[in-house]
């Protein structure tokens, strides 16, 4: 008898301790490493968003904050908004002038370009870089290939597949190519190449699918690895320092990478193709959570392709099946844009990257034939679209061609003069496409 | 003496039992995902959505079959289109070819919001709606009936707080001060109560918020008695017929229901501010399902104080901070519009109301809030979201809060502001 009651109080235990962990760990899965999931949005927006206004004339912006819960969308003091032209606190005659409260004089002649970025700065919000673009005179702006540098197909030296492209502080591009990582001068003249092997080891490179140089001068790399960290920091002469992230599906772990970036807080995002998920790290390499979910609703990631981050720490995400997605830092929706657009606009969305001032390119294609060729995306005027580039809030800037026909973007990200660097591929050549405004 | 239990066995029943949750874990997630992936699947989108033209101008419209999960976006095939409900159009609101091409008429019609509607059965969301504004910067309505008392003599008005039409075309209307629920005819007669007037019993009501006729001409009344159901339905003669939907926190519950609509196959889905959920019903009363909840992801409510349904069974939900979500029937979160706009535009959403089209009209307050209209009254936007215009009452005192739009686009709203409470008419031009 004192056996069945031992029995049943360890069964009462059992029990309670089960319902305690289906409790608790479904709720603690919910949440971040960092416990900070359920901190509220504090989120603002700047309006109007996209705006066209003539040289010579007025508009005023204001900054609105998002309702907190059971409280009303306001507007900040005017002292705790600091407005910004084009960088310039307050602007100049070149850029037009903004007042403090955020009324702006657009010049009396457009500077070099009539694309003007409005920020409202606001330490206390979320997103403290609120930009708004102006088109002066509603002249959209026109994009050429600054300069480019390749190889032929027929005649590879080093660019055999190229998977990924980063720039450096000091201008130098690193491309991952084979089980390599290549730097090239800002001439584009190939200099070195580091982390050569055909070892499936820490320190070693097997199959990097990604390049990320940091502000440090160090650079990561994601690698197709089966039985080590599949991510690598390498110092700016190529020597290893540490890796991290076991290749898997359980938290913390990737499969097939793509897409790396790291915010203003030290946070390493970290894309993956298979499990259509943003894994995100401390720089050190510690785990902290993951976000994303497959589907075609909204905020579903249907065929995750690319990330990039933006000033503000919010996350871009590139569907192949569209649309674009912004999240914030903790990996909560916010919205869409770049929207399927058939028959022959966008269909398909294969790579994202945002500039200094949050605008967004996003690379697109038309339909996929059966040959595994991609109709090309046209324009209202039948013009071909290789890229697209909206600004942070989804609004449409431009369309953008690279500078000759049937070339792809492979993978694209911005330089450090906010020039669109596109790394290319066509029948005849691979390369790497420099565009600016 | 007592046993040791055999500590290996029980080690492993822990380990089962570990395991069996963790794969119930996973089935969970496994079929969520199949379950999301299965209901957003095949809705469609009409692009575009919302374009200005001169008369005789013309415009491209497509319905555009969204991408599936890992599955292209594609046109939709077999779209019947018509301008107005009516197939093709014709020459006084324009017409549209088998393609979508769309040609405005020679001159501007009155009203001259154009409603383009694709409808195709290959998608979820069936009818697709886009606007067609003819002629721009113009006024969308204009005040043609008001019929107002003053609030501190008058016996049924004090904030009259929800407004439709009987199936006799009378106007009907409950306020959630006084506790009544009146009809007057659309030249502002009164023609007497709705139930048995104020009170806690089946039949009476009490703190009434939203009135709503039925197709099958019932009229559903919302209301907040201390104890009992939350929804009455009263004959077309204002008869008492049944009760359903009792007070509470717990499922099926409700506390102060802000807003109250029928799906397709005629259930009852309320938005309850108090609880921050939807609450649905099926024909019969019974609980069949809520969804939704307080937070501060863009899913989540803010103080939820509106519900409609249009024809899709897509469910809008107005929040009184923080504007209006577009959810599909299912309860998954679609897009967000009409967000707070300070300083000089609104704020505050009282309530939201649907036409036909399914567009949604939003009855707006700016910063100053309550009282202080500074703002336009109604905000109207399309059933894609896009602002379509504003409308303001023949007072710049009086406050909406409830309109009923009819099928032929007039605006019916209740309102108080200026120490008078009413009714007014706004017609579409």
């Amino acid at each position: 008898m004192n056996m069945y009651k031992e029995i049943n109080k360890r069964f009462i235990a059992f029990f309670a301790l089960g319902a305690i962990y289906l409790s608790i760990v479904p709720g603690l899965s919910a949440q971040y490493a960092d416990g900070q999931a359920f901190k509220p949005m504090n989120r603002g927006n700047i309006a109007p968003s996209f705006v066209q206004v003539e040289t010579g004339a007025q508009q005023q912006f204001h900054i609105v904050m998002e309702a907190p819960r059971l409280l009303p969308a306001y507007n900040p003091r005017t002292e705790d908004v600091v407005w910004f032209v084009n960088g310039i606190e307050g602007g100049n005659a070149e850029v037009g002038t903004i007042d403090s409260d955020g009324l702006y004089y657009a010049p009396h002649r457009a500077p070099g370009t009539n694309l003007i970025h409005i920020t409202g700065f606001v330490e206390m919000a979320d997103n403290p870089h609120m930009i708004a673009t102006v088109l002066l005179d509603g002249i959209r702006p026109r994009f050429r290939t600054v300069y480019e540098f390749g190889e032929p197909k027929n005649a590879l030296q080093h660019l055999h597949g190229p998977k990924a492209v980063s720039v450096e502080q000091n201008g130098k591009f690193l491309i991952a190519v084979g089980n390599h990582i290549l730097r090239f001068s800002d001439k584009g003249d190939f200099m070195e190449s580091m982390g050569e092997s055909a070892f499936d080891r820490e320190g070693h490179l097997f199959g990097p699918l990604n390049v990320l140089a940091d502000e440090s001068g160090k650079f990561f790399v994601s690698d197709q690895k089966e039985s080590v960290p599949r991510i690598m920091a390498f110092s700016n002469e190529g020597e290893y320092l540490y890796s991290f992230g076991m290749k898997g599906y359980f938290p913390g772990m990737s499969f097939t990478t793509r897409g790396l970036a790291v915010n203003s807080d030290d946070r390493l995002y970290l894309g993956d193709l298979e499990l259509s998920r943003i894994t995100v790290y401390d720089r050190s390499g510690e785990y902290l959570f993951h976000f994303g979910e497959e589907g075609a609703g909204t905020g579903a990631l249907n065929g995750y392709h690319d990330l990039s981050v933006d000033k503000n720490n919010d996350v871009f995400v590139a569907n192949y099946f569209g649309p674009c997605q912004k999240f914030d830092a903790y990996g909560r929706y916010l919205f869409s844009f770049a929207f399927p657009d058939p028959p022959s606009g966008i269909i398909h969305i294969t790579d994202v990257a945002t500039d200094s001032w949050g605008n967004v390119y996003v690379a697109v294609r038309g339909q996929r034939n059966h040959d595994d060729s991609y109709n090309v995306v046209n324009d209202a005027d039948g013009s071909r679209v290789d890229i697209i580039k909206y600004n942070n809030h989804g609004d449409f800037i431009a369309n953008i061609q690279l500078s000759k026909e049937f070339r792809y973007p492979i993978r694209m990200t911005v330089d450090h003069d906010d020039r669109l660097v596109v790394l290319f591929q066509s029948d005849d050549m691979t390369g790497v496409e420099i565009i600016a405004n | 003496m007592k046993k040791n239990i055999p500590t290996v066995p029980f080690i492993l029943l822990i380990a089962a039992f570990v395991f069996a949750a963790s794969c119930n874990k996973k089935i969970s997630a496994d079929l969520a995902l199949e379950q999301k992936t299965q209901q957003q699947e095949g809705r469609a989108s009409i692009h575009p959505s919302i374009v200005t033209l001169d008369p005789e101008e013309t415009a491209q419209f497509k319905i555009i079959q969204m991408a599936t999960y890992l599955q292209p976006a594609r046109l939709a095939e077999n779209v019947t289109w018509s301008v107005n409900g009516i197939p093709g159009g014709n020459s006084q609101i324009g017409t549209i070819s088998s393609d979508g091409l769309f040609t405005a008429p020679e001159e501007i019609p009155e009203p001259h919001i154009i409603h383009i509607v694709g409808h195709t059965d290959e998608v979820q969301n069936s009818t697709q709606v886009a606007t067609v504004k003819m002629g721009a910067n113009r006024a969308c309505f204009e005040s043609v009936f008001s019929y107002s008392e003053p609030r501190d003599e008058s016996e049924y008005f004090f904030n009259p707080h929800g407004i439709t039409l009987d199936a006799d075309g009378n106007i009907a209307i409950i306020d959630e001060v006084t506790h009544y629920a009146v009809r007057f005819s659309s030249k502002g007669e009164f023609l007497g109560y709705i139930g048995d007037g104020p009170g806690q019993e089946d039949g009476e009501t009490y703190r009434p918020r939203v009135i709503l006729n039925s197709p099958d001409n019932e009229l559903f009344i919302t209301d907040q008695k201390v104890f009992g159901n939350r929804i009455q339905v009263f004959s077309n003669n204002g008869g008492f017929l049944r009760s359903f939907g009792p007070r509470g926190h717990a499922p099926g519950g409700s506390l102060r229901i802000h807003g109250l609509d029928l799906d397709s196959n005629g259930n009852a889905f309320v938005i309850d501010s108090d609880n921050s959920r939807v609450t649905g019903f099926t024909p019969e009363g019974k609980y069949l399902k809520s969804w939704g909840q307080d937070g501060y992801r863009r899913e989540d409510f803010n103080a939820p104080h509106g519900l409609v349904i249009d024809s899709n069974d897509d469910v809008f939900i107005g929040n009184y901070f923080s504007g209006i979500q577009k959810f599909d029937a299912e309860g998954n979160y679609l897009l967000t519009f009409g967000r707070g706009n300070p300083p000089d535009g609104s704020v505050y959403i009282h309530a939201i109301s649907i036409d036909q089209w399914g567009n949604i009209y939003s009855m707006v307050r700016g910063r100053r809030g309550y009282g202080y209209v500074d703002v336009d009254n109604i905000e109207m936007f399309n059933n894609n979201g896009d602002f379509v215009c504003g409308a303001r009452l023949s007072e710049k005192d009086f406050s909406a809060n409830w309109a009923y739009i009819d099928e032929k686009g007039y605006i019916y709203v209740v309102f108080a502001g200026g120490g008078r409470s009413g009714f007014e008419i706004l017609a579409p031009k």
